[in-house]
């Protein structure tokens, strides 16, 4: 039976990013906050100190500060013609665990959207008409415009310090920059990292064949910064322990090093951890939450009631929380009708890995968002309409590390062990550079998350299921701009190269990427959005869902700069309109 | 005077008399004015460090205090009539001040520090009394005195207060600045920095005539807050000292243990014209001799190592040039912590970790982690000398021996090198196993006849003598090789003592008499005794058992 706390104004369910800059705005504003998360406590001296945080066996290999699927996991297929299994060891995508989030293992690249990406579905159909767009795709306009996301963007970046170079400074191009990228106000806080070997090469190379490399957008910071909070982090030592691990000296963004030290202090805010939220309660009408209801780790269950919930966990568990607490229709795919779960997108990538003779990398010498980056062939910056697909990719440097483990590049014909392996790998380590491409998943009708039929969790409560596989327009799409890639590898002049390119089907076993997005997309029509542009949701006012879940679907760039901002929208709608006058803040 | 005018005279006396308490009962003890500034006092005589617990009700007491000579606890001082101060006059309270007497004349110990406090004046104390009695009361009844016998007798405080104390209120110096007077009074009365920062003689008094140059307390190292360059805060300026103060950071350094729960609770909040008085008297300390420190070689063999220790483990956030980050990484190269003489702060964050002081304004509270699991003493050691002597910086090397004591949180004086005493044991037993063996041989085996014929003539039966040989001999391969040394070591003693008994005793005491005085089989038998203290040592074939098993 759970025991029913006092009230509190605001319920967060999950304390990552997203829960982070909103508890801290509104608790800023005034009110009592609590936010609850399901793992543990994390914080960089305690969890990921300098003296083992760079130890690969245990995060990058036994992703020591990964979910658990014994925990939560979600069941997988890639059409309706098979029968979703659970995944029982995380692969291609790998969510995060704890206060912080994935924003705690991340590899801290951090981009703005193109503002063609925000009204994709028009800006395409203006440009080459309706039939242009492939059938099978659901892409949608976001319902806000770059323009309206560019003060949060703005926001965002000044919180977490990001190293880069402005390209498009106020309407007029900055050399240096990315002269594709949408305007923007002011420059980045930080100038840009510094660049390695590998990544030069490639932007003097890329620019001899005329394209526009620039230095990749970083939360690895080039310098240290106070930022508008007070709070002081550091300057990345290009350890090259990045992804999949905590960073040791506060030199990447994460909820820990930009926002927690001062949210933590306030005495109205609370954070609950090893706590589950089970669903969110509604009223009897099922149009206003009354709060949530939760676990802690002895299994006693908890009622926390609240004036408004903000579902602030990863992206598709805020979907299977939305279904859970039958808040919106669940989609159906063969109706096309309903929307959660709609839209869920993933990211298009493809790799190439060159060897050479001649050239040494210092691999090891790295940054999580450590690149040179052209975005040539991104969004909808080049002539697709000779080209039979929609959508693109930027091009990048890689790689972001050079560990000991992981780090065997081998050319083509070595054995997958033995002494040849280990004399190829020895030969090869210092002498290899990747390049990469990191593309738009377009959504589509059949691609879509829901709640499984046979498989549960430890509460009984259904598992999520994904129903995925990549749109023949992405795979065209990649292979175009893998072919690009191709053309630079060429120039680049290697001994030999590898391309691995994207095919069908979508496996779930190799690493790609944990940009997982879409499911509570959000949009200007609610009967094809779960919330509105303030992500809100249309079927229960008094409940916002933040996160890349909203994304219609996913752009050719790392999601995690777009969250940010749109937490930060978020947290204006309340503010500034919400608590005048709760309610629908956009009417249906 | 006429009788009449005198009497008149002694009327107006009385009624004077009489008028002037009731005139200070006039004033208003809950007026605004009088409780803000005793609000603000108590801040900046930091009562709450003492009497409030941390998350506990403000100033119900119950913060533990370790003294060289045990435990007390601060004392609940809510106006609580039963468990608290209520019940005291206005008298009473500030003669617990200024004289280290509270209610009922009972004895304070100078834990609270009223040999500071005394300075204070009448009126600043009183309006303390006033902001006090508007705190909620609390029915926390503390057991304040956990000393142990005999420093728990409150009236051996006379006997220290006679040789320790004098009241009395501070004269300003009227040669120096009204902010520099300023400065002195909130140092001194009300901050009691030397309280923490000035070193204690062997009764726990202040050493004067090393003001606040920094001692040690709780497992910290206090500073030297004088305006001394190396390793004091000389190398500050106003606006350095005034930040840090203020927001528990500056450029350089970010205050961390009972300096930043002291930054926290008390000088963040006080004015910032205050703040730039402490500044203004405690950069006016000027040293009186000039520091002639050299540093270490570079090549000395600890900073060799300390070199690699540092790059591997403290340079990801110190960096190589041990300029830190400022408010995120203290900055090491200058720093008067590092140059401290006594290096109990440095080995303590070494080995715990520490975290910095948080405020509103510095709100980053960056965290060191602790070490000691993968540096083991002399790493520690090294690497403490390295960043002690290296980019300009010059103070004496850190030894294996200190940070053991820290370890033991430095309630023994490290009184044996624990690092080369196994060997000594060793070394000992070798010495005194090849003895016994050599006499087991040469005095036995080789002169078997002539020795039986000896034992027979001293009355000892012809047949003990191989008992003799075989117990040297046995023995000493027991010491050797090391099989439960320290126990053989003991049992030893008897034999040896047997042949003063026996032999030598008669011989006189100088080993170079005739026949051997007992001098040399004496000192054999100490040398086994203390064998036997000291344990077992190295390379032993079968350990002994713990002494602590008998």
């Amino acid at each position: 039976m759970a025991t029913k706390l006092p009230k509190k104004d605001v319920v967060i369910i999950g304390l990552g990013w997203t829960g982070a800059i909103l508890g801290n705005e509104l608790t800023d504003h005034g009110l009592d906050v609590v936010a609850i998360e399901r793992g543990p406590w994390r914080d960089t001296a305690t969890s990921f100190n300098i003296g083992y945080a760079p130890d690969e066996l245990r995060y990058a290999v036994r992703l020591d500060l990964f979910q658990r699927p014994a925990q939560s996991t979600v069941t997988f297929r890639n059409n309706d013609s098979q029968t979703a299994l659970p995944i029982r060891q995380f692969g291609s995508f790998i969510p995060g665990n704890g206060v912080g989030g994935a924003g705690i293992h991340w590899n801290g690249v951090t981009w703005r959207f193109l503002p063609t990406d925000f009204v994709v579905r028009s800006h395409l159909t203006e440009r080459y008409g309706a039939d242009f767009i492939p059938a099978d795709l659901s892409i949608q306009d976001w319902g806000i415009t770059y323009d309206d996301l560019e003060p949060y963007y703005d926001r965002f970046e000044y919180l977490a310090g990001i190293s880069g170079k402005a390209g498009n400074l106020n309407g007029v191009i900055q050399d240096g920059g990315n002269p594709f990228e949408g305007p923007r106000k002011r420059d980045y806080p930080t100038p840009p990292m510094r660049m390695t070997y590998g990544p030069t090469l490639f932007a003097e190379t890329s620019r001899s064949l005329g394209y526009h490399p620039f230095p990749q957008p970083s939360a690895n910071l080039s310098q240290a910064y106070t930022n508008p909070l007070g709070v002081t982090m550091g300057q990345c030592t290009y350890c090259g322990f990045c992804e999949r691990f905590g960073c040791a000296n506060y030199s990447k963004a994460s909820a820990q090093t930009s926002v927690l030290p001062v949210l933590m202090r306030k005495s109205n805010f609370e954070a609950r951890t090893e706590c589950e939220v089970l669903k969110i309660n509604l009223d009897a009408s099922g149009k206003r939450a009354t709060g949530v209801s939760y676990v802690d780790s002895s299994g006693n269950e908890w009622e926390q009631p609240g004036e408004i919930v903000l579902v602030c966990a990863f992206a598709f568990n805020n979907v299977q929380m939305l279904l859970h607490s039958g808040i919106g229709q669940p989609y159906d795919p063969s109706t096309r009708q309903g929307t959660i779960g709609r839209n869920y997108a993933y990211q298009t990538t493809s790799g190439l890995e060159l060897f050479f003779d001649d050239k040494i990398f210092n691999p090891f010498i790295s940054s999580g968002a450590l690149a040179q980056v052209i975005d040539d062939f991104n969004g909808d910056s080049f002539d697709h309409s000779k080209l039979g697909f929609v959508g693109g990719a930027g091009i990048n440097t890689g790689p972001t590390n050079g560990r000991p483990i992981q780090t065997r590049p081998t050319p083509t014909g070595t054995p997958r062990w033995g002494a040849k392996w280990k004399q190829a790998t020895k030969q090869s380590y210092l002498r290899s550079f990747s390049l990469g491409s990191q593309g738009s998943s377009y959504a589509s009708y059949a691609n879509h998350l829901d709640l499984d039929p046979t498989y549960k969790d430890r509460f009984g409560r259904p598992l999520l299921r994904m129903t995925f596989d990549f749109p023949d327009n992405d795979i065209r799409m990649s292979n175009y701009v893998t072919d690009r890639i191709e053309d630079i590898a060429k120039a680049l002049k290697p001994r030999e190269y590898i391309v691995s390119r994207r095919t069908k089907p979508y496996s779930t076993v190799p690493y790609q990427s944990t940009h997982n997005t879409g499911g509570a997309i959000m949009g200007a029509d609610p009967k094809t959005s779960v919330v509105n542009r303030y992500l809100q949701s249309w079927d229960v006012p008094n409940v916002f869902v933040i996160g890349a879940s909203a994304f219609p679907q996913n752009a050719g760039y790392n999601p995690t700069g777009t969250v940010g901002a749109l937490a930060f929208v978020a947290a204006d709608a309340i503010i500034t309109q919400y608590l005048k006058a709760p309610g629908p803040l956009v009417p249906s | 005077m006429s009788s009449l005018g005198a009497r008149a005279v002694s009327i107006a006396a009385l009624v004077a008399a009489l008028l002037v308490p009731c005139v200070v009962r006039a004033v208003d003890l809950q007026s605004y004015d009088l409780v803000e500034r005793g609000h603000y006092l108590a801040t900046a005589a930091d009562c709450a460090a003492c009497h409030t617990k941390p998350g506990g009700k403000p100033f119900a007491g119950g913060v533990a205090l370790e003294t060289p000579f045990g435990t007390l606890v601060g004392p609940n001082i809510t106006p609580d009539p039963d468990a608290g101060i209520g019940a005291w006059t206005d008298d009473e309270f500030v003669s617990a001040l200024q004289d280290g007497r509270g209610r009922g004349g009972i004895r304070l110990y100078p834990a609270m520090p009223y040999p500071a406090y005394t300075k204070m004046t009448r009126e600043d104390a009183l309006a303390i009394r006033a902001y006090l009695r508007t705190i909620e009361p609390a029915p926390d009844k503390i057991n304040a005195n956990q000393l142990p016998f005999p420093f728990n007798i409150r009236s051996d405080m006379a006997v220290w207060n006679a040789l320790n104390f004098k009241p009395g209120r501070l004269e300003p110096d009227p040669s120096q600045s009204a902010e520099w007077n300023r400065g002195r009074y909130l140092v001194d009365a009300l901050g009691h920095c030397g309280t923490c920062h000035t070193p204690k003689t062997a009764m726990g008094a202040d050493r004067d005539s090393a003001y606040l140059q920094g001692t040690t307390l709780q497992g910290w190292f206090a500073p030297n807050i004088t305006a001394e360059e190396r390793k004091g805060i000389g190398r500050w300026s106003m606006d350095e000292l005034v930040n840090y103060l203020k927001t528990g950071a500056n450029r350089d350094a970010i205050a961390s243990g009972g300096m930043g729960e002291e930054v926290v609770h008390s000088s963040s909040h006080m004015t910032d014209d205050d703040l730039k008085a402490i500044a203004t008297y405690l950069l006016s300390l000027k040293p009186a001799s000039q520091d002639n420190s050299q540093p270490l070689a570079a090549s000395d063999a600890r900073m060799v190592a300390g070199q690699a220790i540092y790059k591997d483990n403290c340079a990801g956030c110190h960096t190589d040039a041990g300029t830190g980050i400022p408010h995120l990484f203290p900055r090491l190269a200058g720093s008067h912590s590092v140059q401290s003489d006594d290096p109990t702060t440095l080995i303590r964050t070494v080995l715990l970790g520490s975290q910095g002081a948080a405020t509103a304004a510095a709100p980053t509270g960056p965290t060191m982690p602790s070490f000691a699991w993968r540096l083991n003493d002399a790493q520690v050691a090294s690497v403490l000398t390295y960043i002690r002597n290296t980019w300009g910086n010059a103070a004496s090397a850190v030894s294996a021996n200190q940070v053991v004591t820290v370890k033991g949180h430095g309630k023994r004086a490290m009184m044996i090198d624990l690092a080369t005493a196994p060997y000594a044991a060793f070394f000992l037993r070798l010495c005194l196993g090849i003895m016994f063996i050599a006499h087991a041989l040469l005095n036995g085996v080789s002169t078997l006849r002539e020795t039986t014929a000896f034992f027979r003539s001293i009355g000892l039966p012809g047949w003990f003598v191989h008992v003799i040989i075989a117990i040297e001999l046995v023995g000493g391969a027991c010491l050797i090789l090391g099989i439960v040394p320290r126990y053989v070591a003991l049992l030893l003693i008897p034999e040896i003592l047997g042949t003063i008994v026996m032999v030598h005793g008669k011989n006189g005491w100088l080993f170079s008499n005739k026949g051997g005085g007992w001098e040399f089989p004496a000192f054999w038998a100490a040398a086994l005794f203390a064998l036997f203290l000291l344990g077992d040592g190295v390379l032993t074939l079968v350990p002994s058992p713990s002494l602590s098993a008998f």
